[in-house]
């Protein structure tokens, strides 16, 4: 492969977006996975701050209605090709919080995902695994 | 006159949720805020309605990560009051274990995020290496990092048993020896100083004024503390809330990180006095008393109000949760007008806020009209 496809692999650099309707644990686990305990640097990971500079996107939360535009703003920003992770219950399938009024339709109904991490919340090992198999599959 | 409008949010990379802050800038100076909050607004309050009683637990705990077991707990100091039960006091204990561990975590949590925003990348790797100290503790007693689950209408669902509690004992004490380092590193870096010291002053008279709860009221001198009315275990710790008088970004640090302190010792105390008997009523609550309760707990980010409304029946009629953040939400402004854009994401972490406890939907008055409602007597529960 060549050396784009490669270095792809070895440095995948994240974003995290909290889609809204969210409780923050996914949020916390998301961050907690980031930081030294798990060391993601390992295998070339950093949580980035702008989602141009980021490879894999890593969505949590029941997506609230006032975020759908800025969810798909802030998706097309994100560099192809691209991996998305969605993270928690809530990002799977809205949990307790589905039918309710601010609440949009489900994640993967606005934009495509690659891996589904369930939980509440999925544990940090659970994510940093759901990230490294989808890049083994997307950028193989 | 404002030069330019710089848009904070809603998806900062400083700030962990949604939320946006208009800044009007006069050069680098802030010269107004609008803040627009609303992006995580689940409709809790709709969603318990029409729940049973125990799923209702399960949703409020729910409402926030950090937060959760302070959620739970304050529905159930509601809840129980209404039925007039009375919680065995082993019960009792681990609540309170619980809730001091939350804390902990919470407080560790924030201070690596808070040398985050002033860029000491450093400190916030260690300080969440620390935290992972108590969630291996979580884990040990509740069996989840994140939301416990450990609660029950009459008590809790599981015990600590003694090897168990050997093991938190462990885990405190070199978790005491962290936080002291932690700390000491906190208040003698000349780094942290010169970002935080006069940061974000909030005087005493505005704190009271616009209603500021937890960390943020006591850094700026009052002694605001639910913990103070010795609700479950509090009452034989002989509890003093932490205070400071200068009301910037620093004093809030130092309250927390002396909470943290505070905490390990409660918790030592908690589990060497831990009384024996039994951890729960033993049977289901179908049916809750009617009438109206305030559940009121202390949370790492201030004083959680839940204020219960039964009609008897098999779900809650109502549950109005009043969470800290949205009382320190007011405060910002203050905060922030004058500062400069730089410290703005270092002011908005010191209130430490919590946007899904905080988003909340609100009917306000046309007409205006304004009603002072006696918080003493609501507080026991009244049966109609």
């Amino acid at each position: 492969m060549g050396i784009v496809s490669w270095a792809r692999k070895k440095s995948p650099w994240v974003f995290h977006f909290p889609a809204g309707g969210g409780c923050n644990g996914c949020d916390i686990e998301v961050l907690a996975s980031m930081a030294a305990r798990f060391d993601p640097e390992r295998v070339g990971m950093r949580l980035m701050g702008s989602p141009r500079h980021a490879d894999v996107l890593l969505i949590n939360g029941a997506v609230t209605k006032k975020n759908v535009k800025n969810l798909k703003r802030v998706y097309d920003q994100v560099p192809e090709p691209k991996v998305v992770v969605a993270v928690g219950n809530c990002a799977l399938s809205g949990e307790c919080f589905r039918n309710m009024y601010p609440i949009a339709k489900p994640l993967d109904t606005h934009l495509t995902v690659d891996i589904y991490v369930p939980g509440c919340p999925p544990r940090p090992q659970a994510i940093l695994a759901a990230i490294l198999r989808a890049l083994e599959k997307k950028f193989r | 006159m404002h030069d330019m409008i710089v848009p904070m949010g809603p998806y900062h990379p400083g700030l962990h949720e949604p939320e946006y802050f208009k800044l009007y800038l006069k050069g680098e100076e802030i010269e107004n805020v609008e803040i627009y909050l609303g992006y995580n607004h689940r409709g809790v309050e709709k969603l318990v309605e029409g729940k049973n009683w125990y799923s209702a637990l399960f949703n409020v705990e729910r409402i926030c990560g950090i937060c959760s077991i302070v959620h739970s707990s304050a529905y159930l100091q509601a809840v129980e009051t209404l039925q007039e039960l009375d919680v065995p006091m082993r019960a009792q204990f681990i609540r309170t274990i619980l809730l001091e561990v939350e804390r902990l975590q919470s407080h560790l949590l924030w201070l690596g995020i808070a040398s985050h925003q002033i860029g000491f990348e450093t400190l916030f790797m260690h300080c969440w290496t620390a935290r992972e100290k108590v969630l291996d503790v979580v884990e040990e007693i509740a069996g989840n990092r994140i939301h416990y689950s450990i609660n029950t209408i009459g008590g809790v669902r599981r015990d600590i048993t003694k090897n168990q509690a050997d093991k938190v004992r462990t885990t405190l004490k070199s978790l005491k020896a962290e936080v002291d380092e932690l700390a000491g590193v906190c208040l003698h870096d000349p780094f942290i100083s010169q970002r935080l010291r006069g940061v974000g002053v909030l005087p005493e008279k505005d704190a009271q004024e616009l209603g500021a709860v937890g960390p943020t009221a006591r850094g700026s001198g009052l002694t605001l503390d639910a913990r103070s009315s010795g609700f479950w275990a509090y009452s034989s710790l002989g509890f003093k809330p932490v205070c400071r008088k200068g009301g910037d970004c620093w004093s809030r640090m130092e309250v927390r990180l002396d909470e943290l302190t505070q905490s390990i010792g409660m918790m030592e105390m908690l589990l060497d006095g831990m009384p024996g008997g039994q951890i729960n009523l033993g049977r289901k609550f179908i049916k809750i008393l009617p009438g109206h309760c305030l559940g009121r707990v202390e949370a790492p980010r201030g004083e959680v109000i839940h204020y219960v409304v039964s009609n008897g029946d098999v779900n809650p009629w109502r549950d109005r949760i009043r969470t800290p953040s949205y009382a320190n939400f007011n405060c910002l402004k203050k905060m922030l007008i004058g500062e400069e854009l730089a410290d703005a994401a270092s002011i908005i972490t010191s209130i430490d806020p919590c946007m899904s406890c905080t988003d909340r939907a609100l009917v306000v008055d046309e007409k205006g009209k304004k009603e002072i409602v006696d918080l003493g007597g609501v507080v026991h529960a009244h049966h109609h």
